[in-house]
């Protein structure tokens, strides 16, 4: 992802590194996963907390990154991904509750 | 008078020594279990985990709330429980997964009516602060992954969660952020 100015401090817990499946997106560069804003954890915050700062972040991120390449953003509060079939609210819901400690956001190559 | 007198210091003086020796002595073996529990921080975390995770465990069982189809509403997990078991790591992410398929009803319900089991609510702390993402092939997050549950799963679908967190923890694919 290039580099963009945001007035937070943002802690990026997994980027290419990290446990995450042979398939993610993260081993090609093209995800990041957000633990922390201004030094706070998501799990550290309410569930009313975790779900705005969740929303606010991805509106604030989404906005830097071509529409054209978005591919997903599921946080506390937020689950949807794009150029694919949405998924449906019970699979929605169980994704925000297991993304619980952090944002994921991933674009297309 | 004199007499006491006389013989009263040296008897102060001997308490003092008493004292000052009994100080060092704590002193010495304070500083031993603190040397100790740090060379061997995890083993002691883990000897003292059982009976405290069994603690935590049991507040699961009584949080109380309502679960709905928005996990915005979801039952609001005590921060100090949450942090407890962030505190225990992966020793406590072992013993959450091990609860997933407690069958047990807890406080929290369903709108108020449905029955939840202590299997989710051990999921539902295990995700608070757990980090684990699997994809499926094309490479986006796998939404139909059988380790995800919802507040109304059945006791089949906790055991299924259950197995496959198993398989996460065996394989050491999980962060805690």
């Amino acid at each position: 992802m290039s580099s963009i100015e945001l007035n937070v401090s943002l802690h990026v817990f997994s980027t290419t590194g990290g446990t995450h499946s042979p398939t993610s997106f993260h081993y090609h560069g093209l995800a990041v996963d957000i633990s922390r804003v201004n030094g706070r954890r998501f799990w550290e915050m309410t569930n009313e907390q975790a779900a705005v700062m969740s929303v606010q972040l991805a509106g604030s991120l989404g906005s830097f990154i071509p529409r054209n390449r978005l591919a997903e953003i599921i946080g506390p509060d937020i689950s949807v991904r794009f150029y694919r079939e949405h998924w449906p609210e019970v699979t929605a819901a169980q994704l925000r509750r297991a993304h619980r400690s952090h944002l994921h956001v991933s674009v297309l190559p | 008078m004199i007499e006491t007198h006389r013989w009263s210091t040296p008897s102060l003086a001997a308490g003092l020594l008493i004292v000052a020796t009994a100080w060092a002595c704590y002193q010495d073996l304070e500083y031993s279990v603190r040397e100790d529990a740090a060379a061997h921080g995890t083993d002691l975390q883990q000897q003292n985990a059982p009976d405290s995770l069994g603690v935590l465990i049991e507040r699961l069982r009584h949080i109380p709330g309502e679960f709905s189809a928005d996990p915005r509403s979801d039952p609001e997990l005590p921060l100090d429980v949450v942090r407890a078991f962030v505190h225990f790591g992966h020793t406590a992410v072992a013993r959450l997964v091990d609860c997933m398929d407690f069958e047990d009803p807890v406080a929290a319900t369903i709108a108020g009516e449905g029955e939840v089991l202590l299997g989710f609510m051990c999921y539902f702390a295990l995700v608070r602060f757990v980090h684990y993402e699997p994809t499926d092939d094309l490479g986006f997050i796998d939404g139909e992954w059988p380790g995800y549950l919802s507040p109304d799963a059945t006791i089949r679908e906790l055991r299924v969660a259950k197995r496959t967190w198993e398989t996460v923890i065996r394989t050491g694919s999980y962060g805690i952020p």
